[in-house]
């Protein structure tokens, strides 16, 4: 970890993200699939950095008997369990300098759990932002009407969602598009009138394309909202449902009959259907089109194994196991991280099958709850 | 892979016609995956079994004397670690089919079982809590009130529900049940559902009337039934063994009336000194993995005491007894929510910057050491996870009282100055553990341990005292 002699750890990570934004911003242009040198060569090359200058990652990749000399390819890169990003805060270089601070749901360990992902340069995650969506979400056309049923970011949120919403907004958004917080002020209830009424009308009378952004749970609510007023109409081809986070946990909600339901009234095919796979500890996303069990595919800086999660040997395409993520888009923290979900290889995509449930404890071992609580 | 279809099912169902062929079938799963299925029964079907064996037990009570019991229970038992009998190998395999351990660790379980199911044992254990075998069939004089006979006996029925993640303790509670003379009806543990089965089969070779006392299969817990209402209502005592979630069920369904005796969730701690030898450290290797941690007496918490400059050198052994363990006992079985839970808890403790965390243990996760260098309580029931503290003196464990009392089982003490130990265990029975013993020796508890901090047969049966005629 002697830096004395070598680049400061801030110009050599600006120079390993530039030119990673840039090779986003090529492919966006050009959306073909880098071959596999291209993707070891830069993953490699981000692991180098984050080994040197990423402690925590670094103590971790020591304890696990890793460094770069042993590190062959991008698959021997040691993946950093999402509990580390709950343990500690995992960026290149001193946390101070992390332009943006996002932190996790805590839908599996609980609030109290929630982890962080501190993000280095807000250009990294809007460069790998931008591209995957225009071709996945908005057919590759430069702008759209867009329509975000969510809260706004602001960094006291600290939520990744709502950034990556605000940017899509920001770079992709036409003339009309708008971002309502679902139950805010602005969303109508006092009026009884569904939030998003103007944007709708809008882009069914002027015939543009409107993606309507939101969570499975917030698109669901909305629903409920528009069969309630009555609202039925036909938006425009092109336009696109893009739902993400799925039911968590909300008992008895269904994606295919919210998103369903909602396309149904807005009168789009299945087709215009898309859900969106992200997580807080990546910058990279996933997209699957249509209804029912989603083949999620993302860019070519994004790969992912499925493995065993006893031994963390690489299951054979279509068995389950759990999902391990290398998402160059994390030049500035951790490339390669290890989830505690559930998935299989279909393919060049992935299928999502949800959260890993915590182990039950077997028959008259202590539950762990009760000692937890007990410390409470 | 056993193939569990060549096992007897796991049921257990005397006082069904011998035609009987179910309509229906329950499907399980072990904790290792592995598949079986009993049938469903009718109203009907579980109050005719739940009527057969109290018919059964109440004419033994006529026929057998409680030697009798013992010596046909221990006989049908013993066949169960017997390799050269069919229901020897029939156990072997079903222990490995249900947690995927190895032949020679599940050789091992109902060796060690074993010893705990012969006729001297039974006969000490009765006699150390009832003081005399006749006790249980005829009044007999009290000696400790003069001129008075006493007699003890269980309920007509006792509704046993039984555990699955120590392999073995279900046969045991399920002949503790008969010495009183109780018909038992089980509730078999998915986790490892066959053994009671094949006990009861072994017993029915050794002595019919007394296999047709007891019935034993399996429902959903989540799903109970109509099976697990008609055998509760006719129950005169309800025992459950296991976690949480089959306590709290057992409490809500039994009626205020009927007594229910728990056998609830603990954990097992140890205390190593500065005087920790690699026995002692083998020995708790052997304690570990002898049920993955999966039982109240698995030695989930250690604390080594006085050890800031040796901590490092206390884990490296202990994680190479650990080692050494998991080779002689074979391959180790994982499920993948634990799997991934065990890299979620050495994550935590590999990326801490604080507290001296260090997490160790081969990447296969056949065992993992979790250690803090300041006092602490959690521990979660993952396979062969030992959560490990550093203190600097027994009463920094005191001040874990909130956390600790009332949780703990079995504490190992090794290693410890006398006086030391002596202090030790004050603070243990401070605490409520139930028994204070050595590593190597807390995965076994002797027959005759008070489980829980209870007796083994009292709290089964009902005494009646016999006063004298009054001679006028």
């Amino acid at each position: 970890m002697n830096e004395t002699r070598r680049t400061p750890v801030s110009e050599a990570h600006a120079a390993l993200a530039a030119r990673f934004e840039a090779a986003f911003a090529a492919w966006d242009a050009d959306p073909r699939a880098w071959s596999d040198d291209t993707f070891e060569t830069r993953a490699l090359e981000a692991f180098g950095l984050q080994f040197e200058a990423n402690r925590p990652y670094h103590r971790y990749c020591r304890a696990v008997g890793r460094t770069p000399d042993d590190v062959a390819s991008w698959r021997d890169i040691p993946p950093a369990p999402t509990a580390a990003f709950r343990a500690v805060e995992l960026i290149v270089g001193d946390p101070a300098d992390a332009e943006l601070r996002f932190r996790t749901s805590g839908t599996t360990a609980g609030a109290a759990a929630r982890g962080t992902h501190l993000v280095r340069r807000s250009e990294t995650y809007r460069a790998s932002l931008i591209g995957p969506f225009r071709h996945a979400v908005l057919g590759g056309r430069r702008r759209s009407r867009i329509l975000v049923l969510h809260p706004p970011f602001a960094p006291s949120r600290d939520s990744s969602l709502a950034w990556m919403f605000g940017t899509v907004l920001d770079d992709l958004g036409a003339p009309g598009s708008l971002c309502i917080e679902p139950s805010g002020p602005d969303s109508g209830v006092a009026r009884k009138t569904p939030p998003g009424m103007s944007a709708l009308e809008s882009a069914a009378g002027t015939g543009e394309p409107l993606a309507i952004l939101g969570t499975t749970l917030a698109l669901a609510d909305w629903l409920g909202r528009l069969v309630a007023a009555g609202v039925r109409l036909e938006l425009p081809e092109g336009s696109r449902v893009m739902d993400t986070g799925g039911a968590k946990g909300r008992d008895g909600l269904e994606r295919d009959a919210a998103i369903g339901g909602l396309l149904d009234r807005l009168g789009l095919s299945e087709q215009a259907a898309v859900n969106e796979f992200g997580m807080t500890e990546l910058l990279s996303q996933r997209y699957g089109g249509g209804l029912g069990r989603q083949a999620l595919r993302g860019p070519p800086w994004l790969r992912t194994r499925v493995l065993d999660p006893v031994n963390l040997e690489e299951r054979p395409e279509g068995d389950e196991g759990i999902l391990c993520h290398y998402d160059l888009a994390n030049v500035g923290s951790v490339v390669a991280v290890l989830t505690e979900d559930r998935g299989r290889a279909v393919g060049d995509a992935v299928e999502w099958l949800g959260r890993t449930p915590g182990a039950t404890p077997r028959g008259c071992s202590l539950a762990t709850a009760e000692l937890l609580e007990a410390q409470r | 892979m056993i193939d569990t279809d060549a096992l007897p099912g796991p049921e257990w169902l005397p006082g069904l016609p011998a035609d009987f062929d179910p309509e229906n079938r329950l499907d399980g799963t072990t904790a290792a995956g592995a598949t079986f299925w009993v049938p469903q029964l009718t109203d009907a079907e579980a109050v005719a079994v739940a009527t057969a064996v109290r018919s059964a037990a109440l004419a033994a009570r006529g026929t057998h004397r409680v030697a009798d019991v013992v010596v046909a229970a221990a006989r049908a038992a013993g066949r169960l670690a017997d390799e050269s009998d069919p229901y020897g190998r029939a156990a072997l395999e079903a222990l490995q089919a249900a947690t995927g351990c190895s032949r020679s660790a599940a050789a091992e379980l109902l060796d060690r079982n074993a010893a705990g199911w012969t006729g001297p044992v039974l006969s000490a254990l009765i006699r150390s809590e009832l003081g005399e075998l006749a006790v249980l069939d005829e009044p007999r004089p009290d000696p400790d009130r003069p001129g008075r006979r006493r007699r003890a006996v269980g309920p007509p029925v006792l509704h046993l529900v039984l555990a699955g993640n120590v392999p073995g303790v279900a046969v045991t509670a399920v002949i503790r049940a008969l010495i009183v003379r109780s018909a038992v009806l089980c509730k078999l543990p998915s986790s490892e559902p066959w053994l009671v089965g094949l006990f009861a089969r072994a017993l029915h070779e050794e002595d019919p009337a007394l296999a047709a006392t007891l019935a034993a299969t399996w429902w959903p817990v989540d799903v109970p039934g109509p099976i697990a209402h008609e055998w509760i209502k006719r129950s005169g005592k309800v025992v459950v063994y296991g976690g949480p979630d089959a306590v709290r069920g057992m409490r809500t369904r039994t009626p205020p009336s009927t007594p229910l005796v728990e056998y609830g969730p603990r954990a097992g701690a140890v205390i190593l000194g500065p005087e920790v030898t690699e026995a002692d450290l083998s020995g708790l290797a052997r304690d570990a993995c002898a049920y993955d941690q999966a039982g109240c007496v698995s030695p989930r918490l250690v604390y080594l005491l006085g050890s800031q400059g040796s901590a490092g050198s206390v884990l490296d052994r202990l994680g190479m007894a650990l080692g050494e363990e998991v080779r002689r006992l074979g391959s180790v079985f994982t499920t993948d929510e634990e799997a991934v839970d065990i890299r979620a808890a050495r994550a935590r403790y590999q990326f801490e910057v604080t507290g001296g965390a260090r997490a160790i243990g081969p990447a296969d996760l056949a065992w993992t050491l979790l250690y803090r260098s300041r006092p602490g309580g959690h521990s979660e029931p993952l396979p062969r996870v030992l959560w490990v503290y550093g203190i600097d003196g027994l009463e920094e464990l005191a001040g874990l009282r909130g956390v600790l009392e009332g949780r703990l089982q079995s504490l190992g003490i090794a290693g410890l100055p006398e006086t030391d130990r002596r202090r030790a265990e004050e603070l243990a029975v401070e605490l409520g553990v139930s028994r204070i013993t050595s590593p190597g020796a807390m995965a076994w508890p002797p027959a005759d341990w008070r489980h829980d901090g209870r007796m083994q047969l009292l709290p089964l049966v009902r005494w009646t005292d016999l006063e004298a005629a009054k001679q006028d």
